[in-house]
């Protein structure tokens, strides 16, 4: 226990200027995103105002209030944005994580490999490593919302404040797709992005043991999974098919749950019989 | 040791801390700050419908849950989403899921205390699949192979065509498949409407009739258009003696014409009636089409033929013979409205139930039709001051099955 907590450490903290990196930069755009679009929505409101001569009560009698979630979305690339950086960085990161024990400076490899312990430890710390950063980052965009909140309540005039809870907030933006409210929609993304990572961990060893036949191997176990839970959420839509949707989520749950026993299998079988420095 | 390892103890820490505050908050979050309170009458009436909208559901008895925010799972639900009447195939799948395993989007259904019958139209368009329960007996279900005839359509090999069974009837021991086609007519022009009764042995399947119940005349013109709207029984599974046809014949200007012509010039409106049992097609005389031209819906329920406006302020329903399109009764006056076009009003066996926005509020409002009396009134009402407020608020009103 304690060598896999010191394996998730080392691999955390070889990481942090990565991760420090992608939270600064989510935190400034999406700050600064929401300081911009509140002052383009107060403008444009104070233009209205004017020309329709309107007091702040008659505009909020007129118009209601302007929610958070709409001044949100007048800047949403702002808000996306990072989002979408910090899914391309942490992705990229499933590869390099390994790659970089190997093509890193001084091979690091040769040390892992040679622990006195499971050499499994070392697949299981990189993925808890980077569930800790993918959960990380889900905290600090839990986070921002909340000092958006803070900011919308000191900048926009009683008259137009919508109050919204943290949860009615999150609820009504895109940003709901990341940070789920609902228990199932959470297991669900999380769930499988899990999967995926494991997916991809086993290409990474197969390429490792056997070199271009097992990077193919990989890439097309991978891509045989995702298309045959994509072909089971198009038959769910179809509304055709034999199994009802509820039956097609389980099996598509029970596909995943299965590819993510057999990918530790294999990741493990490789790690002990195949994979050399 | 705490200080060597301080950065990842502090990051999961850290992670962890917020997302339970997350997940405390998100399951606190489950129940919607909104309620329907029964303000006058019996909330029986309202048994199975529910009323939704600022993302609850909410029932007259109470319960109230959330809806939305799904988006991984959304496609993964057996029932049909509710969209006025269509909730009541729910029924079926709550009721009869092997019967209706991988037929929930099938045509049509039709059910009555004995059987539950439902049929497709296949791929190719030549033949209708029916299968029926029986409930009676308790026999399971049976299904079998109606041919179609398309040959003459074919023949024209037009560019579109569509066949689509439309309604199912039992009358006595012969299953009524109303099946519509659609296609292109031969010269390009506008399209050509078919509306074809197959009249089929319940016992052997065998194909004993097929009554066509109408079909558009094209018009030499290019520019003059027939429109076909079905007025079926509004319950889907209900059974009904008879279907009407909402046919229009409108005519555009040519493409010459000024922007300020093109809007379509209404050349003439006719309401066809249809009777399964003896297969007599009627045009609804004078009486009623004066009333329908005041700019009404028809509606068929219950053998009757209602006309009212859901987007007039204060609607009036009449209810027509469909026969003779004389009043069967006066017509019903529904409140006003506090904004106009966000009500919807569902017929259900002797109960009209009108959703609208009552002194700004969301309100449903039962009425007896027989007596005109209010029998259930019941608002939306919101719990929690933090909330949005549900002035001028549309709430949908739907079928949910109890």
């Amino acid at each position: 226990m304690k060598t896999y907590l010191k394996l998730v450490h080392l691999e955390i903290y070889r990481f942090r200027f990565a991760l420090l990196g992608l939270m600064a930069m989510t935190s400034a755009i999406q700050l600064i995103g929401m300081q911009l679009a509140m002052s383009d929505r107060l403008q444009a409101i104070r233009e209205q105002m004017t020309r329709e001569g309107l007091s702040l009560a008659q505009y909020s009698e007129k118009y209601h209030g302007i929610p958070l979630g709409e001044i949100w979305s007048h800047r949403e690339n702002w808000m996306t944005f990072p989002i979408v950086i910090c899914i391309g960085g942490i992705g990229l990161y499933i590869v390099l994580i390994w790659y970089r024990d190997w093509f890193g400076r001084s091979a690091f490899i040769y040390r892992l490999l040679m622990l006195p312990h499971s050499r499994f430890l070392l697949y299981v710390s990189k993925f808890t490593a980077l569930m800790t950063f993918v959960f990380s980052l889900f905290a600090l965009q839990i986070g921002i919302v909340a000092v958006q909140m803070t900011m919308y309540r000191l900048r926009m005039p009683d008259e137009l404040r919508v109050p919204r809870t943290l949860v009615d907030t999150i609820r009504g933006m895109d940003l709901v797709v990341f940070i789920p409210v609902r228990l199932q929609e959470f297991l669900l993304v999380y769930g499988f992005g899990s999967v995926f990572v494991l997916l991809l961990f086993t290409t990474i060893l197969l390429e490792r043991s056997y070199r271009f036949k097992g990077l193919l191997a990989g890439l097309a176990y991978t891509a045989g999974t995702l298309m045959l839970v994509g072909w089971m959420w198009g038959q769910a839509d179809r509304g055709m098919a034999f199994l009802y949707p509820s039956e097609l989520l389980a099996a598509a749950i029970a596909l995943m749950a299965l590819n993510a026993a057999l990918s530790l299998w294999l990741g493990s079988w490789l790690l002990r019989t195949k994979v050399t420095a | 040791m705490r200080r060597r390892y301080g950065y990842s103890i502090g990051l999961a820490v850290l992670s962890a801390a917020v997302l339970a505050a997350y997940a405390g908050a998100a399951g606190a979050d489950g129940t919607p700050p909104y309620k329907l309170v029964t303000l006058e009458g019996n909330a029986e009436v309202m048994k199975g419908f529910v009323l939704e909208g600022l993302g609850s559901r909410l029932s007259a008895d109470g319960r109230r849950e959330r809806t939305g925010s799904r988006f991984l799972s959304a496609p993964f639900e057996d029932l049909i989403k509710p969209d006025r009447y269509s909730s009541e195939r729910n029924q079926l799948i709550v009721a009869h899921r092997s019967f209706m395993r991988g037929h929930r989007q099938d045509d049509s259904f039709y059910r009555d205390g004995n059987s539950v019958i439902g049929a497709d139209m296949d791929d190719s368009l030549s033949s209708v699949k029916v299968r029926i329960l029986d409930l009676a007996a308790g026999s399971g279900s049976k299904e079998f192979t109606v041919p179609v005839q398309t040959g003459a359509a074919k023949a024209d090999s037009p560019l579109y065509r569509d066949e689509t069974v439309v309604d199912i009837q039992q009358i006595e021991n012969r299953i009524h498949l109303l099946v519509r086609g659609q296609r292109d007519s031969p010269d390009n022009g506008p399209a050509i409407w078919t509306f074809t009764d197959y009249i089929v042995d319940k016992e052997s399947g065998k194909l004993l009739q097929a009554e066509e119940m109408y079909r558009t005349v094209p018009d030499p013109d290019p520019y003059t258009e027939t429109t076909v709207e079905l007025i079926a029984e509004v319950r889907e599974l209900e059974p009904s003696p008879s279907v009407m046809l909402n046919v229009k014949t409108v005519k555009r200007k040519g493409p010459d014409a000024d922007v300020s012509e093109q809007d379509p010039v209404l050349k003439g409106w006719r309401i066809i009636g249809y009777d399964y049992a003896s297969g007599d097609t009627w045009d609804l005389p004078e009486a009623g089409m004066d009333r329908i031209k005041q700019g009404l819906a028809p509606r068929l329920h219950d053998g009757k033929l209602y006309a009212f406006n859901e987007r007039n302020a204060e609607p009036l329903i009449h209810v027509l013979d469909t026969r003779t399109g004389e009043p069967l009764a006066e017509p019903l006056q529904l409140l006003r409205s506090g904004s106009s076009g966000l009500r919807s009003i569902r017929l259900e066996k002797g109960l009209v139930y009108d959703n609208l926005i009552l002194d700004r509020i969301p309100t449903v409002m039962v009425y007896e039709e027989k007596t005109r009396k209010v029998i259930y009134r019941g608002a939306v009402e919101r719990t929690d001051s933090e909330a949005q407020s549900v002035d001028y608020q549309y709430f949908q009103f739907n079928y949910y099955g109890e």
